[in-house]
């Protein structure tokens, strides 16, 4: 519960002193303001972007960027910070290109100096350094390794197939141990079920003493349920024991039975019975307007009654109290 | 002097006003101490024994006859307190008059509910939530069997105090219910976020069903740790509880259709609350949706909702003592951040504050560090 912030529309938790930079409105004033992210990494509302892109495609309005923007360049930002959004961004553009691997270098220095490369693109591309120069440097990267990529590509693909696949397999394996397990606590319950039956079908029908049944009994019952342990044990310990939570809410309901919740110092005023209809001329009949309003007679019914029978009946406890 | 001033002198001197610590529309909020001198054999001295206190001067306001009326949630408040002694709901600890004043003594409480949710350093556990429903539960029931409606539930009038017994606070709304005969009320009650649907239609009559509203919307509350309903007018709160719950039917709701027909509803489609509150335990769902009942007859009692399975079954309800609670420097902390945010100071207070943190530890019982005073229970161990 604590852990998922939500508001009612189901959007993550909303900061609510976040402000759109143009327009300077703040989410604490309109919680349902969206904002936006342009190529240019800056932040704006929706209705600024309305406003300012409704005759097509203008500068932005960020004081010292020029960049020319349309309404449909904005998106929706996955990270707050916006220079995490940046850097995620060229990364995974990067990423479709550079995916070189250990294995398509000879040395592990190659592969080092290749893996520094490509951190210093994304340097330069996050802080704008060189812009020219490093797209002609990733250009021509691109052009010169292009079977490479094309064949990394391929089997990222193949492995994320794999991955999917054994994910898959391990969830059935696991929903099928549990599945066995409750059904073998089911019979256990069924067996000492029908071993209770057996001993008072036994105490009520034989003639020996009840002693010596009962001890008889109880020995074979005790190994019975040792051996169903034990083969419990053996089948399932790759973690099903967090699978179980569910199966112990009907003992823990037995347990807290004796909590008292209310926990008045007070005694209930009762010694009453509270009909259901009154002759009464004093109250109106209730309309179904009324109703719908929260109106009862009943509540004041019983607070007539609960005025007259309080006090009639004492009662140490109450005596104590006012003492 | 009079045998009657004479008595309100000594109340009066029974309690020390400290400092100012707020100012509402009809009362000034001072934090006192209540000093109870008994003799010691014949020693002749006087002890001190310093139960913080909230002292609460009332205003005056104008009239037709001059400076002299106060205000009618004074009355309110004082008429519901004197009635109400629970450990869940505020202690009216003493009355007195100074000339022309009226001065309320209570229990003094340093947080609040709306602060604890809003702490965002602090992490609630399912028992925690249930333990403060419970407590709030406890004392609404005890409001309600003696027949009184609060009528401003919201975590902000949920105080908190350092052992971590939550108290209902605030009673300027509260008023009786189910008299026997019939007289208006008032529909403009409850703060809008925590207003029950029917309230909206002024009704001329209504019942114990508004505050177990208020008290659902404190629970999601609880839970999503942001406001559950937070609308922006009475319109736009009705649609927005429509939007969570779906548009009432005539079924749903008896009556519905003809306390609506002035206005017309867009019909939303009910959302399970299974949805948005995905960390909830079945029981709490249920709980809730019980809270949330559109028609008023049909709402959860106090006493039904106390007797709900979700408060006997595990996990139990956190021991008071053990809830999350805020550290009394982290609230000066967030005080001063807040306080300087418009002059952008934030460094120098957060300097501040580790100073001040530093000299308390390594000075232990030195008193003053700027403007600040160390907390009480350190002047009264020293």
């Amino acid at each position: 519960m604590t852990s998922r912030l939500t508001t009612p529309n189901g959007k993550g938790f909303q900061d609510p002193d976040e402000e759109c930079p143009v327009c300077r409105n703040t989410r604490y004033l309109t919680p349902n303001m969206r904002l936006l992210v342009s190529e240019c990494y800056h932040k704006m509302c929706q209705s600024c972007i309305d406003r300012l892109f409704a005759n097509g495609a203008t500068e932005c309005p960020i004081p010292g960027c020029k960049k020319t923007l349309r309404k449909i360049s904005f998106v929706e930002p996955t990270f707050e910070d916006l220079s995490v959004e940046k850097e995620v961004r060229i990364r995974k553009k990067l990423a479709q290109q550079f995916n070189k691997r250990r294995e398509d270098f000879n040395a592990p220095k190659e592969y080092n100096d290749y893996l520094e490369m490509v951190e210093k693109l994304v340097w330069n591309l996050n802080n704008d350094i060189d812009l020219e120069k490093t797209k002609a440097r990733i250009e021509s990267f691109a052009t010169e390794n292009r079977e490479i990529i094309a064949r990394n590509a391929k089997k990222q693909f193949e492995e994320e197939e794999w991955a999917s696949r054994v994910q898959d397999n391990e969830r059935k394996k696991k929903k099928k141990n549990f599945e066995e397990y409750t059904n073998k606590l089911a019979e256990e319950k069924k067996a000492k079920e029908a071993h209770k039956a057996e001993v008072i079908e036994l105490l009520a029908n034989s003639t020996e003493s009840a002693k010596s049944i009962l001890e008889k009994k109880g020995v074979a019952r005790k190994k019975s349920n040792i051996r169903i342990k034990d083969s419990l044990d053996n089948d399932n310990n790759d973690g099903i024991g967090e699978l179980l939570i569910g199966l112990d809410k009907v003992s823990q309901e037995e347990e807290t039975k004796e909590f008292d919740p209310i926990a008045s110092e007070y005694m209930d005023i009762d010694h009453y019975t509270l009909k259901d209809k009154y002759y009464d001329t004093y109250l109106p009949t209730p309309s179904l307007i009324m109703r719908a309003g929260g109106y009862n007679p009943k509540f004041a019914y019983e607070r007539s009654l609960q005025s007259a029978f309080s006090g009639i009946f004492s009662d140490k406890k109450e005596e104590k109290m006012y003492s | 002097m009079s045998l009657a001033e004479e008595e309100e002198l000594q109340i009066e001197s029974k309690y020390i006003k400290e400092k100012m610590i707020g100012e509402g529309t009809y009362a000034r909020v001072y934090k006192g101490k209540a000093t109870f001198s008994f003799q010691l054999l014949d020693l002749g001295k006087d002890r001190v024994t310093g139960r913080t206190v909230a002292i609460k001067k009332i205003k005056l306001v104008q009239t037709e006859i001059g400076l002299q009326g106060i205000e009618i949630s004074a009355v309110r408040e004082v008429k519901v307190l004197r009635e109400l002694r629970h450990p869940n709901i505020i202690e009216l600890i003493d009355i007195y008059s100074h000339q022309t004043n009226l001065q309320l003594v209570l229990e003094y409480l340093d947080s609040d509910l709306e602060m604890i949710i809003k702490d965002k350093s602090l992490v609630f556990i399912l028992a925690d939530i249930k333990s403060w429903m419970l407590m709030t539960l406890r004392g609404l029931y005890h409001c309600h069997r003696n027949w009184i409606l609060h009528r401003d539930m919201k975590p902000n009038n949920l105080l908190v105090g350092r052992d971590g017994q939550l108290k209902i606070a605030d009673f300027g709304l509260a008023r009786d219910f189910a008299e026997p005969r019939v007289k208006n009320m008032s529909p403009q009650v409850v703060t809008r976020w925590y207003r029950a649907p029917e309230l909206f239609f002024t009704p001329a009559q209504y019942g114990y069903a508004v505050d177990i509203w208020s008290v659902g919307c404190i629970f999601a509350e609880l839970m999503l740790r942001t406001p559950y309903l937070p609308g922006d007018t009475d319109l736009g709160q009705l649609e927005l509880i429509f939007q969570a719950l779906g548009t009432p039917t005539e079924e749903d709701w008896p009556g519905f259709t003809e306390l609506s027909k002035s206005v017309q509803f867009q019909k939303y489609n009910r959302t399970p609350l299974k949805t948005l509150f995905t960390a909830a335990k079945n029981d709490a769902i249920d709980l809730l949706e019980k809270m949330l009942t559109y028609d008023p007859n049909k709402r959860i009692t106090a006493r039904e909702a106390l007797l709900h399975p979700y408060f006997r079954n595990k996990p139990r309800p956190t021991a008071p003592g053990k809830l999350p609670k805020q550290e009394q420097n982290h609230k000066i902390l967030n005080e001063d951040i807040l306080f300087n945010k418009k002059s952008g100071q934030k460094e120098i207070t957060m300097y501040y504050y580790i100073a001040f943190n530093f000299l308390a530890l390594s000075i232990n019982h030195q008193l003053l560090v700027g403007p600040r005073i160390i907390t009480t229970e350190v002047i009264l161990s020293y």
